[in-house]
């Protein structure tokens, strides 16, 4: 069943002419999760007129408890967020928490969500952009969408939203975490906590909004051809059972396919590269059948492709966040950097481990500036820029607001 | 796997996604955005000549659509697009004539659409034509299917490095089949004149053409100078008629341009003879699509042609075919003892495509240095080209050749380091040694024949040839020739399979099945003899046997004593059979001969009977109905799954193919497939019958969903006539129906 709230307690302000807008990023680790939602939407909204209020909350937390806390405070200001397995904001990596980004001023904004990914899910991404429609009459905007990764074919409600938004408006997002136990995962609209949904909000600006989305893997070793598949099952890879040629051509343990939670650990860091017009798509691979040998990813993977495995290391995934974070940055050109926003996801966080990611986290200050930054390690990331495929895995994408 | 097969693995997957689409206007959504996934583009419109059908990535009431649509009809290839800025575009047209659909695909930046691109645009494109008409998607299955086979023998034709006029004489003679006419030619121009280089005719010896050896005009030079494809149902009154072909009673013909690289170099023409024939659209498509890939053949053709020049092998340093020949036939000439080993390394191709041709050389070149490590001095190696290295064994045992040939496939298996990357490979090889009277081509035929051996076997191995190799081909044409004698010596014989009525166990109809006792081989599969029967057009008078016997048998059935009906009989009818113009006659008579009650023959056929002039045979199928027999589906589902156009089909029963039988039980997509069969055939008032059912749960869920019929090993297995006719007569029930 697909349900649709279309412009739930839209805020539609078309901003004139003199730059006036801000963006403030609260944060919380306070155990109580009423307060923590609280506290960090307080210092959030310390800004001139806020519009919009983006909530990235550990899976930890009592998460009805916690949008209550936020709810209590934010009042009338819109709020779209999710459950994450870890927040990018002014605390360090290893700490959980909430993050709340405040967005004030002069952008237009509107929020909806849908929910039903798992049935329909290009129903649910038509229902998201029919809900922001109208779209902003701004020089510059964009659609942010927080989605549950862990419940339908994410590009297909890709598909269903940009046959509705076009060309025009570029998509971006994440999708919400569960602390990496890979079962379900929680999404915010206002004060409802929804499962199995898109929360988007479609933001507007005079001023530019720079994006940059890259992987940093490699290609390793020859590569093999999808000789079977159906969706994001990979049923063959060089007409051997998918899983057969994954654990054969990784050296993986003997019997590891049959510990489920085991096996997750190990394909995190071990994606598949699928041939793309001019580059690679990286696949997450979510997981087993151990009975019919198939790999189950976080995305497509079409019959007849060529793929590899795909290998990455530290410094490679610390260059594509650096190069992410200066290209969306330099986008902006003269206009300065009001906040950035990250959603980097949860397999590059792997490959870094806890140092790695202190680097990667200073990396992303040092572009940032004085600027705040914020933002979530994802499960699958949103970023349609270049024409039609909008949803990826293990990428990092990086966006400027001015 | 090549750019080729993948694009054709994209085309088969367009062509699911278009298949599971609940109506047109989805499956003209779903199409459009699936082209601009695989070409990377922002936006894509199908457009008419006033009107837009579809767009992506623009709202429909963008006032910017009916730019594009304009652009696009101008033929501009750039474009502006508010939010993307300048674009590049590329049209192709889903049909021909001014009202033709066209597709636009509109690409953000200045990349151009390159060949492949256009390639696979127009690939998907046909396949998207034909979609538009469920019906022409049957007829697209099959085409599509032969056509690829055509291709394969043009692509073998080069890979079995074929001098390239016999090259061009493959190309001419799979159009040939292709299209069930005449006449094909094969013109490719030089310095500006076209030149017949092959023509295939099916015109016996003496009434060959005089063969022309270049054009000025006809089709063929119509073809080549527009471009485009050129077709005339009138020849004799059109504008390219050739006196002599025009003599000899051409009707119609078709021309499509031959390319390479993009550029017009020749065009490939057939003509039919046959009075009354019109191409069809899709042959025009067919025709287009088959010139696309001989172009791409004849690139691969020139190119080894003109390596074969030289003595060597430019990128390995290798000696080349040339040479290795000269060296074959001089040992041959000496009386000593050879042995080739013909290599081919598996998945090279994926390497070249994926890493780029500078890395594919230099792999070669490392396979052949570690090939002639393997060696002893006096041994030659040499490259014949692409993947293929050979090897010639002067005074080798055979017992040391596969020895060798095992080091071979050992050293080349050991990891490559690429332009700084591991690759992994491995090779196949076939092996042949000489015999008195062999000439050098024998023995590398008979290494090449069982280089594809050990290919088809897996790859990554090596296979001694065997005389039986080229033997099997003998025995298919010996089995061909008994086939030919098994109905005049009675040899050929039904059983028949019961059909019963799932909720009162009755027996409905019983179907016909052929079986052939082969006097020396025994009983003969018919999966064996159907195929080969419908290859050699022998099923025609063997359906006619077969559906005499059948209503003889019928018409001495008796009633059950448990008062259930008189059973119907069932035949299965051929595609091949349809197209016979005898077929209604034929039906009539052996309904009125045995006086069988018309009701009670069934005539099966499949869904590919509507592959080619689906038209005729629709109109077959009529004329059949009115006589009062009954039709049937058979393996309903196979096919595409246009339910929407059975309700065009004069037909009664739909028979629903075992794999969905066998699914109803593992999950509720199966299930949910056959509910729908059976509500639609509910809808159209049809009977569905259930194939196949083998288990006790299989039939259970059948009954749950209402379905009426069922046939299957849970029941009963075929048995011959006499056992059927017993059974039939103390008939009182199905036991496994009465249990369930």
């Amino acid at each position: 069943m697909v349900t649709s709230v279309p412009g739930t307690r839209a805020t539609i302000g078309r901003s004139t002419g003199t730059r006036r807008r801000s963006v403030r990023v609260g944060h919380s680790w306070d155990a109580s999760s009423h307060a923590a939602g609280a506290v960090a939407t307080l210092d959030a909204i310390q800004l001139a007129d806020p519009r919009l209020l983006l909530v990235f909350a550990s899976f930890g937390y009592d998460l009805p408890e916690l949008v209550a806390g936020v709810g209590s405070v934010a009042g009338d200001i819109p709020v779209i967020g999710c459950s994450t397995a870890g927040e990018i904001g002014p605390g360090p990596p290893q700490s959980p928490g909430v993050v709340v980004v405040g967005l004030g001023g002069d952008f237009s904004v509107r929020t909806t969500h849908s929910a039903g990914l798992r049935q329909d899910p290009r129903a649910v991404g038509e229902a998201v952009a029919h809900g922001l429609l109208p779209l902003p009459d701004t020089p510059h905007r964009t659609t942010l969408m927080l989605t549950d990764s862990l419940a339908g074919d994410q590009q297909e409600m890709v598909r269903g939203a940009y046959g509705l938004l076009g060309a025009t408006v570029p998509l971006i997002g994440g999708g919400a975490g569960d602390n990496m136990r890979m079962q379900t995962s929680y999404q915010f609209h206002n004060g409802q906590i929804l499962q199995e949904a898109v929360v988007a909000a479609v933001i507007g600006s005079d001023d530019p909004i720079g994006l940059s989305v890259r992987h940093g893997w490699r290609r390793s070793g020859h590569g093999m051809v999808v000789t079977g598949s159906a969706g994001n099952d990979v049923h063959s890879l060089d007409d051997r059972p998918a899983l057969d040629a994954y654990l054969h051509r990784h050296a993986a343990p003997h019997g590891l396919e049959q510990d489920a939670a085991a096996f997750a650990e190990f394909a995190l860091t071990r994606p598949l590269a699928v041939a793309r017009r001019g580059d690679v798509a990286i696949r997450h691979v979510l997981g087993a059948d151990p009975v019919a040998r198939t790999l189950n990813c976080a995305g497509s993977v079409p019959k007849g492709a060529a793929a590899w495995l795909a290998t990455g290391d530290v410094e490679s995934t610390l260059a594509a966040t650096d190069a992410a974070c200066a290209e969306a940055i330099e986008q902006l050109g003269e206009v300065p950097l009001l906040a950035l926003l990250v959603f980097d996801c949860v397999g590059r966080r792997a490959v870094l481990g806890d140092d790695g990611a202190l680097v990667e986290r200073r990396l992303m200050n040092d572009r940032a500036g004085t600027a705040p930054l914020a933002g979530f390690y994802t499960y699958g990331e949103i970023a349609r820029t270049k024409g039609v495929i909008g949803y990826h895995n293990q990428t990092v994408l990086a966006v400027a607001l001015s | 796997m090549t750019s080729d097969s993948w694009s054709t693995s994209q085309l088969v997957e367009f062509l699911a996604v278009l298949s599971e689409q609940r109506d047109e206007d989805s499956a003209l959504r779903a199409a459009v955005e699936r082209v601009l996934e695989s070409l990377d583009a922002e936006v894509g419109l199908l457009f008419g000549r006033d009107t837009v059908l579809t767009v992506v990535g623009l709202a429909a009431v963008d006032p910017q659509v009916a730019t594009l649509a304009a652009a696009a009809r101008t033929g501009a290839d750039q474009v502006w697009v508010d939010g993307l800025g300048r674009c590049r575009t590329a049209v192709v047209a889903l049909d021909f004539g001014e009202d033709a659909v066209r597709l636009l695909v509109v690409r953000a930046g200045a990349d151009e659409f390159v060949p492949d691109e256009m390639l696979l645009l127009r690939g998907m494109a046909w396949v998207l034509h034909l979609a538009l008409r469920p019906l022409r998607v049957m007829v697209l299955l099959g085409e599509r299917q032969r056509m690829l086979e055509q291709v394969a023998r043009v692509q073998r034709a080069i890979a079995n490095r074929a001098p390239l006029p016999e090259v061009f004489d493959t190309v001419t003679a799979s159009a040939l089949d292709l299209f069930g006419t005449e006449l094909a030619m094969l013109y490719l121009a030089d310095q500006g004149v076209l030149m017949v280089a092959s023509v295939s005719t099916t015109f016996d010896e003496q009434h060959q053409l005089t063969r022309p050896m270049h054009l000025r005009s006809g089709i063929g030079r119509a073809a080549y100078s527009s471009g485009e494809l050129v077709r005339t149902d009138d020849y004799p009154g059109s504008a390219y008629a050739n006196p002599e072909l025009v003599a000899r009673g051409a009707h119609a013909a078709m021309g499509a341009p031959v390319r390479e690289n993009g550029a017009v170099v020749g065009s490939l023409v057939t003509l039919s003879f046959q009075p009354g024939h019109h191409f069809t659209d899709v042959q025009e498509q067919t025709l287009l699509a088959f010139a696309d890939q001989v172009s791409i053949a004849l690139s691969d053709a020139k190119t080894l042609a003109t390596a074969q020049h030289a003595i060597r092998d430019a990128v390995t340093g290798l000696p080349n075919r040339v040479l290795f020949l000269d060296r074959l036939e001089q040992a041959l000439a000496r009386g000593i003892p050879a042995h080739v080993l013909f290599l081919d390394l598996d998945r090279f191709k994926l390497v070249n495509d994926t890493r780029g041709h500078c890395a594919g050389d230099e792999l070669l070149r490392q396979v052949g240095r570690r090939l002639r490590e393997c060696l002893r001095n006096d041994d030659l190696l040499a490259r014949f080209g692409g993947d293929e290295f050979a090897v010639l064994v002067d005074n080798g045992g055979c017992d040391d050749v596969v020895l060798l040939a095992k080091r071979m496939l050992e050293a080349v298996e050991r990891p490559y380091l690429v332009a700084g990357d591991e690759v992994s490979i491995n090779a196949s090889i076939g092996i042949s040694a000489s015999h008195d009277g062999d000439t050098a081509g024998d023995i590398l035929r008979d290494a090449d024949t069982a280089m594809y051996r050990a290919k088809h076997s897996g790859g990554g191995r090596a296979v001694l040839f065997e005389k039986r190799m080229h033997t099997v081909l003998v025995q298919r044409a010996s089995l061909e020739a008994d086939l030919r004698h098994a109905v005049s010596r009675d040899e050929l014989f039904l059983v028949f399979q019961p059909i019963l009525h799932l909720a009162t166990g009755h027996v409905d109809t019983a179907e016909a099945l052929l079986r052939w006792q082969h006097p020396t081989r025994g009983t003969i599969p018919p999966d064996e003899f159907i195929p080969l029967a419908e290859e050699t057009g022998l099923i025609v008078p063997i359906g006619r046997h077969v559906l005499t016997a059948a209503c003889t048998q019928a018409a001495g059935w008796v009633a059950p004593p448990d008062g259930g009906p008189l059973p119907a009989v069932s035949v299965n009818l051929s595609a091949r059979q349809l197209l016979d113009p005898e077929l209604v006659r034929d039906v009539r008579r052996a309904v009125e001969t045995t006086g069988l009650d018309p009701a009670r023959l069934i005539l099966e056929i499949t869904e590919s009977a509507f592959v080619g002039d689906a038209a005729t045979v629709i109109e077959r199928l009529r004329q059949i109905r009115d006589t009062g027999v009954r039709l049937a589906i058979d393996d309903f589902g196979t096919g595409y799954s246009a339910l929407s156009y059975l309700r065009h089909l004069p037909v009664e029963i739909l028979k629903i193919d075992r794999s969905f039988v066998e699914g109803v039980v593992a999950g509720w997509q199966g299930r949910a497939f056959l509910n729908t069969i059976v509500r639609l055939s509910e809808t159209l008032s049809m009977t569905a019958v259930g194939e196949g059912v083998e288990t006790r749960e299989q039939l259970a869920a059948l009954q749950a969903l209402g379905c009426q019929l069922g046939q299957g090993f849970l029941f009963a297995r075929p048995m011959d006539a006499a056992e059927f006719s017993r059974s039939l007569a103390v008939h009182r029930g199905s036991a496994v129906l009465a249990a369930s």
